[in-house]
């Protein structure tokens, strides 16, 4: 019986160490957030900015990501249409830089020929746990939303 | 010198006489007094002797005791270091087989008892539960923790085009 009991205190101890080196050998993470401040360049006109039907951010860099901004271009009616407002990306990038990519497209398909205006901002990853960047697109096209049909502008 | 009168004589007679009486007199009386009754029937007094009787008394030990060992009895005497010893061995061998007997019998009712009425089953028993309970529970925590933990809340007012990323 003391055998066993002193058994059962070794695979303890077994499972205590392999808990210890999983832990020391997969690291902890912690959270950095990049606050985006999306704008559009003035210069492009406010009928312009209402055709744009979706806006992609494409992330690059320390990581790789995609998503579609829930409110872009800004259509509020007491609000500027440029101003699009901060988006937040969480991030575990401990080193490097985080590229961020918006792509405004007209029209229903995510093609070159409805790329109306694009930005990009790197945001180098520091220390800190909130890092902040601005991110102005400017008018790369006229887009594809006069094109009829849609689906004719493929690639 | 002259001889004292007859009836001064008769006087220190009957004086002397008187004294004798009285002196025997006394001693008889204290015999009789100390002298216990039989205990019943008409058993001898010597049968239970009693302390009363004079030239009875006790007497000091090693005084009439030791008189009365005979010299043969003496000679006969197994109180000698030999025997102390072999009677000291047989006293340590015989605790040796008692406490082998009892380590035997504690042996065998280890044995015979079932395992699930040994203390020892329940404290692992116990052990292992508690082991278990906290090692899903810290385990999850500790997942969560290596995970980053909690992503902080998304505040539609500071980020009003919302929030991407890990966590979300």
């Amino acid at each position: 019986m003391r055998h066993d009991i002193q058994m059962g205190f070794g695979r303890a101890r077994g499972a205590l160490a392999a808990l210890v080196l999983l832990v020391g050998a997969s690291g902890c993470h912690t959270f950095k957030y990049f606050d985006v401040n999306v704008s559009f360049d003035q210069g492009i006109d406010d009928g312009t900015l209402g055709s744009i039907s979706r806006c992609r951010i494409l992330v690059t860099g320390a990581e790789s990501a995609s998503f579609v901004l829930e409110r872009c271009p800004n259509r509020a009616t007491n609000g500027d249409p440029h101003d699009v407002g901060v988006f937040e990306y969480s991030s575990f990038a401990e080193s490097g830089t985080l590229n961020f990519e918006l792509r405004a497209y007209t029209g229903l398909n995510e093609t070159p020929a409805c790329l109306l205006a694009e930005g990009t901002v790197a945001i180098p990853v520091t220390t800190a746990t909130t890092l902040m960047g601005t991110l102005a697109a400017k008018q790369m096209g006229t887009g594809c939303a006069n094109v009829s049909p849609v689906s004719d502008a493929g690639p | 010198m002259t001889a004292p009168p007859v009836w001064q004589r008769g006087f220190v007679s009957l004086g002397v006489l008187l004294v004798a009486v009285m002196v025997t007199g006394g001693a008889r009386a204290e015999v009789a007094f100390r002298k216990k009754a039989p205990a019943s029937g008409d058993t001898p007094a010597e049968a239970s002797p009693s302390g009363g009787e004079i030239g009875t008394e006790a007497t000091p030990a090693g005084e009439g005791a030791a008189d009365k060992t005979p010299a043969a009895a003496q000679a006969e005497d197994k109180d000698t270091p030999e025997a102390q010893a072999q009677r000291e061995k047989a006293r340590a061998d015989a605790a040796l087989a008692r406490k082998a007997r009892n380590a035997q019998l504690a042996k065998e009712q280890d044995q015979t008892t079932p395992f699930y009425q040994r203390w020892q089953f329940w404290a692992i028993a116990g052990g292992v539960v508690a082991g278990a309970v906290l090692a899903i529970w810290g385990g999850a925590a500790v997942a969560h923790q290596l995970g980053g933990g909690d992503v902080r809340a998304c505040s539609m007012t500071n980020d009003p085009a919302g929030c991407f990323g890990q966590g979300r």
